[in-house]
Parts: structure tokens; C-alpha cells; sequence
């Protein structure tokens, strides 16, 4: 059974580390984006 | 239309991203009914195989991720021969997408097999032709999305990436066919293998289950993923369009910029 659960949890982290890797650039394309706002305000 | 300096008119016409992810919060809730009903499949639905008892539940989850990493794999090749082609950054946006999903998507098969084989046969590990060669186009793909990260010019790096991607996927199906063609420690195919292999109708049902949650998984991540890659370049052709407008790149020109 220990190892079911160690191959499930396994994929289940491998997809939560990928999320917020996905969630980390997006959060860097705000910024960005805001950034390139405020130089066009300029 | 005015062509802005460097900037390509098709990115012109890419929305900004607050508009681009109005889709998220509805795929990325079929995509969970999915998951969830091929988890209860796998754990509790499927029948438990009488020789490998429980353990040969990993089953699938291991080979529904190939499979899918397979299919991202065929679409970064395709998406890279698209690219070399037309040049079109939306093709290296799919490919790149494709290559990093498909690489999750690896990662949990050659993790999970492992975890399968130590109960199964005594070892973690052993170096035949399907293990090796998946461990291969792994390190492979690893190398893809570095290499990405670090050749500097912009048109340079599509332009590798693609070549890059169209050679390595040659060892995708001789990976797939490797069990079929040599002796391996890795069991033979139970899925289109021949007039020997087959499941019982309701482990294929789990595994159809599991290959469709994964499947609308790896669209819902390549689709984030592609169109985050389309505002990148989006981002980086309007700073050039700022930069250009501000002249602090010595150019003179009347382009749109930033109007919001």
C-alpha cells in the first residue's frame, strides 16, 4: 500500500511543483505588464 | 498598418492577459472532475490484478503520463516544424508549452515506474531498452528547455529550439517500440500489443479514464503555458515599442506604445 500511495503522491507533487512554477511566471508577467504601463505613462 | 519598428503584427493583435484567462476557472474544473473520477477508478474502481495484487494500481497513472508526455512530445515536434516554416512566434510558443508539460508528464512516469518496480521485481532500477531510452529522451527534453534559457539572442533561440526539437523526438518511437522489438525487462505492451496483450474491460476502463483526465490535464497547462509564452513575447514587443517611441533605442518612430 506504501508504495501506491508514494507513486500517487509522487505525480500528485511532481503536478503541484509545475503549478507553481506556472503560477510563478505569471505573477512575473504582471509585473511586468504593470511595469511596461507605468513606462507608457511616462 | 504600421509596422512599429520590430514589432510583428500578428502580436499586435494578441490580447492582454487579464482577457486571454477567462477560460481557466472552467477547464481547470473539468479537468479536476476528471482527475477525481480517474483516481476513484484507479484506486477503488478498477479490479486488483491477481499476480502484482495492489501495487499494480500505479499502473494507471504510469502509463497514461508516457502516453500523454508522448503526445506533448509529438506536438512540440510538429509545432517545431511548423516553426522552422513560418517563423510564426505562436508555433514556438506551442513548442515550448508542449516540451515543458510533456517533460511533467515524464517526470511522473519515470518516477512512478520505479516506485512499481520495487515491489514487483526486487529492484528500482535496471538498464534495459525501454528504461534507458525513456531516461534518455528525459535528460534530452531537460536539455531543450536549458538550452532555451540560456541562448541569448531571441532569433537564435526559436530558431535552435526548433531544430533541437524536430531530432530529439526521433527517439520517442523507437522508445514506443522498444518492448515490442527486444527482449526487456520491462513487461510487454498490454495496450495495442498484439493478439497476446490485453485487460480486463474494466481495468481498460480505468486506464481510459486516467488517459482522458490526463489528456484534458496537458491541455489545460499547455494552453496556460502557451498563451503566458504569447504575452512574453507580447510584453517584450511592446517594451521595444515603448523603448522605440521613448527614441532610447537612437529610433525615431510614431508606433502605437502603451495607451493604457
Amino acid at each position: 500500500m506504501a508504495y501506491v500511495v508514494a507513486a500517487y503522491g509522487v505525480a500528485w507533487a511532481i503536478h503541484m511543483i509545475y503549478l507553481f512554477t506556472l503560477g510563478a511566471r505569471e505573477k512575473e508577467l504582471r509585473q511586468s505588464l504593470e511595469t511596461l504601463k507605468a513606462l507608457g505613462r511616462e | 498598418m504600421a509596422t512599429n519598428g520590430q514589432l510583428p503584427e500578428e502580436l499586435l493583435r494578441i490580447p492582454q492577459p487579464p482577457a486571454a484567462k477567462n477560460w481557466v476557472r472552467l477547464w481547470a474544473s473539468i479537468t479536476f472532475a476528471l482527475l477525481l473520477l480517474g483516481l476513484y477508478e484507479a484506486l477503488i474502481g478498477a479490479p486488483t490484478e491477481a499476480t502484482m495484487g495492489i501495487y499494480q494500481r500505479i499502473f494507471y497513472f504510469h502509463v497514461p503520463a508516457a502516453m500523454i508526455g508522448f503526445l506533448s512530445f509529438f506536438i512540440n515536434f510538429l509545432a517545431s516544424i511548423w516553426y522552422l516554416l513560418k517563423r510564426s512566434p505562436r508555433a514556438d510558443a506551442l513548442a515550448i508549452a508542449t516540451a515543458e508539460v510533456g517533460l511533467a508528464f515524464l517526470s511522473i512516469n519515470l518516477t512512478t515506474g520505479p516506485i512499481w518496480a520495487k515491489p514487483v521485481w526486487g529492484i528500482w532500477w535496471t538498464w534495459d531498452a525501454r528504461l534507458t531510452l525513456t531516461l534518455i529522451i528525459w535528460v534530452m527534453y531537460v536539455s531543450y528547455i536549458v538550452l532555451r534559457q540560456f541562448t541569448p539572442s531571441a532569433e537564435l533561440q526559436p530558431r535552435l529550439s526548433a531544430a533541437l526539437g524536430i531530432f530529439i523526438f526521433a527517439a520517442v518511437p523507437i522508445d514506443y517500440m522498444a518492448i515490442r522489438w527486444w527482449r526487456t525487462q520491462h513487461p510487454a505492451p498490454v495496450i495495442l500489443g498484439g493478439k497476446n496483450s490485453g485487460l480486463d474491460p474494466h481495468m481498460y476502463f480505468a486506464v481510459l479514464c486516467c488517459e482522458i483526465a490526463f489528456l484534458a490535464l496537458m491541455a489545460t497547462l499547455v494552453r496556460f503555458r502557451y498563451e503566458q509564452e504569447i504575452v512574453k513575447h507580447w510584453l517584450e514587443a511592446r517594451r521595444r515599442g515603448v523603448l522605440l517611441t521613448q527614441g532610447e533605442l537612437g529610433v525615431t518612430d510614431q508606433g502605437p506604445g502603451i495607451r493604457s
